[in-house]
């Protein structure tokens, strides 16, 4: 009866009523984008829950034209738009990082991480600070249709950054540990991919949130 | 069996069978209630009844369960159960407590708050006697030489589950904040960690079953099922719709729920894409034919009859009719039921070493209680949709409609009558499959038990 060799789990024991393969395992190729197929299909999946978050919110607007109107005029615009380039920023940091250590040079591709992860804590330092402007003016969770919305969608798009900064401290650390190289930097192309996730889907919020939706 | 202390799982195995048996009588009870028989009313009242079907439900699949990771992670975990002693008392202790409970409820002794009727003095054993298995199975993983993705998953599920035990222990004075609560419990683990011990299961049976790389099935499985769970933590939103949350729960619960079928469709895809891509035969075809059931049933009856009536706009006029019942039944089955009964098709033989997985009793145990489960759905969705117009669109008497619904319970009847046949025909192959032996849980036999049964053992 064919056993496969052990793999990198160790002396794996398949059920031994197997019978031999029939069919090459190794003949496995796979579609593999940048960074893997399975961080763009967690793309994928965010993308279309926040679109159908922003479709939800562009309906609601219609229907309480003047609450939105009143909800957007009381935003604090420069600050959104100086937080939306420092994020825009960080996801430029980040690709000097992958194509530095696809050239090898991995001290660079060390400084450019750690500058794409400080861009994230700038954002939500930033983004605290608009939120901590707006509980003081009472424009909390229940204010609102807009407020409702505006604390959901950027909240949540908060908590995808967090995650992201957790990824990128942790890439940092790796790039300066070496595990990564020229030739093996899967890890942080996913990493980098999710960090240009945030930056996409925030693209999405800021202009239907912040710009769109006449009034004021 | 590579393990002596799998045997564990026999016993756990053997009451969900029971149990199982037990939840179809008191189905029955219901649907002649339901057709105007109601002639056991002044023993079994409908309320008793219904509370007793659904406890049964969650205890069947516990114990279905907790056999599975008896069986699962001394193998995953290469050792055997820490204390085989406890496990036996943990299960002894899982009866009394589910007797009890379900006497109990036949004189009245429960606590008023659906799916979680279990009065509170026994709400505390539960806790004791999950806490027990925690343990027993945790040192026993903790001690492994390794443990696996799948036996890791397996145990974060399971010790989830019994955290978000806790939620319904909690009482509060105010209805709306109850029910909220209450669903944590209810919701979270049926969308939630219990997909992460289906998961588990359905990946083990897969590596196991088609020889297909376990790094393969662990990186996809977990990612789609990791989607799964989280979509429905805050798919909870769908049953705070009208309770009396706040509103942005509809776009919440609306959102996120219309995302758990897509999940769901990846991981019967997955599923059949993997059981043929494997290309090894496992002569044990049941068992696999239950799993890559599981993963289709899981799909149709949780993700595409879920989605069917989890947007807001429909829920409003099906919340709590009969269209809930359709779902109810068919998602339990295919997600949970068929994934336990899958694990039994596959531990059975290692643990007897009889193969009774061929011929027409096991083959006809899949097809007639999946057709008989799938002709309740049927009978529950026309008797819903028919609640919903009369009752909702109409604005009939909810007694009157009722009455107009009897008649669709004969075809509910008809079909459980199929369902019931098919589950008969596994019990009876459960039973013909005798004790485990455990001369053949002899780790240094390198696991090839099957070829320690003499032929005579049929």
């Amino acid at each position: 009866m064919g056993r496969p060799a052990p793999s990198e789990y160790g002396s794996e024991m398949p059920d031994p009523e197997l019978a031999a393969p029939a069919v090459d395992p190794g003949a496995t190729s796979t579609f593999e984008p940048p960074g893997g197929l399975l961080v763009w299909i967690v793309l994928v999946v965010e993308t279309v829950t926040f679109g159908a978050g922003l479709v939800t919110f562009a309906v609601t607007r219609r229907q309480e034209p003047a609450v939105f109107a009143a909800g957007r005029a009381a935003l604090h615009q420069p600050l959104a738009l100086f937080n939306t380039l420092v994020l825009l920023t960080g996801g430029w940091l980040m690709a000097n990082a992958v194509a530095s250590l696809r050239g090898g040079r991995s001290s660079a591709a060390a400084r450019w991480t750690l500058a794409a992860t400080s861009s994230g804590v700038v954002f939500l330092v930033l983004k605290g600070v608009e939120w901590a402007d707006k509980l003081r003016h009472g424009l909390g969770l229940h204010h609102d249709s807009f407020f409702t919305y505006y604390w959901l969608l950027t909240g949540f798009h908060f908590l995808h950054v967090v995650v992201a900064v957790a990824i990128l401290a942790f890439l940092y650390l790796g790039i300066r540990a070496g595990k990564y190289s020229r030739e093996d930097h899967l890890d942080v192309e996913s990493g980098g991919v999710f960090w240009h996730m945030c930056d996409l889907i925030w693209l999405l919020v800021y202009p239907t949130i912040y710009l769109l939706g006449g009034g004021s | 069996m590579t393990y002596k202390s799998q045997r564990i799982a026999y016993l756990f195995f053997a009451t969900s069978m029971l149990l199982l048996s037990l939840q179809i009588v008191y189905g029955f009870i219901m649907a002649f209630a339901h057709m105007g028989y109601d002639v056991l009313h002044t023993v079994v009242p409908f309320n008793a009844a219904r509370a007793t079907h659904t406890n049964l439900l969650v205890v069947w699949l516990l114990s279905g369960f907790m056999g599975a990771a008896y069986f699962i992670i001394p193998e995953e975990a290469e050792r055997e159960l820490w204390s085989p002693k406890l496990a036996v008392v943990q299960w002894a202790a899982l009866v009394v407590v589910g007797v009890i409970a379900i006497v109990g409820f036949h004189f009245n002794w429960w606590e008023g708050r659906k799916f979680l009727e279990i009065p509170r003095p026994l709400d505390y054993l539960v806790v004791v006697d999950v806490l027990a298995f925690l343990l027993n199975i945790g040192m026993t993983a903790f001690k492994g030489k390794r443990l696996h993705t799948t036996g890791m998953v397996l145990f974060v599920g399971l010790f989830a589950a019994a955290l978000l035990y806790l939620p319904g222990v909690i009482t509060f004075e105010n209805q709306v904040r109850d029910s909220y609560f209450r669903w944590w419990v209810v919701h979270l683990w049926v969308e939630g960690v219990w997909e992460l011990i289906l998961g588990s299961m359905l990946s083990y049976l897969l590596i196991k079953l088609t020889g297909i790389d376990r790094e393969v099935i662990e990186k996809w499985l977990y990612v789609i099922v990791g989607l799964t769970f989280l979509s429905g933590i805050l798919g909870t939103g769908h049953h705070y719709y009208f309770i009396g949350t706040p509103k942005y729960w509809l776009a919440i619960g609306g959102i996120f729920s219309a995302l758990e079928p897509l999940s769901f469709l990846g991981m019967a895809l997955y599923g059949v894409t993997m059981a043929r891509r494997g290309g090894r035969n496992h002569p044990n075809k049941m068992a696999l034919t239950w799993t890559v059931g599981c993963a289709i049933m899981s799909f149709v009856g949780a993700g595409f009859l879920g989605f069917a009536h989890t947007i807001p706009q429909v829920n409003k006029w099906t919340h709590g009719t009969l269209v809930t019942a359709m779902h109810g039944h068919l998602a339990f089955w295919g997600a949970y039921g068929m994934i336990v009964l899958a694990m039994i098709a596959y531990a059975m033989p290692k643990l007897t070493g009889r193969k009774r997985y061929s011929g027409w009793v096991p083959e006809w145990a899949f097809w007639t209680s999946n057709l008989g489960m799938l002709g309740m759905t049927g009978a529950f969705a026309v008797a819903g949709i028919s609640q919903v117009y009369l009752e909702r669109k109409v604005g009939m008497d909810f007694l009157v409609v009722q009455k107009a619904l009897q008649v669709h319970f004969l075809g509910l009847v008809l079909a459980a009558s199929l369902f019931t046949i098919g589950i008969v025909l596994y019990i009876v192959n459960f039973i013909g499959y005798g004790l485990p032996r455990a001369e053949l849980g002899d780790a240094s036999e390198d696991a090839d038990d099957d070829n320690l049964v003499p032929a005579a053992a049929e």
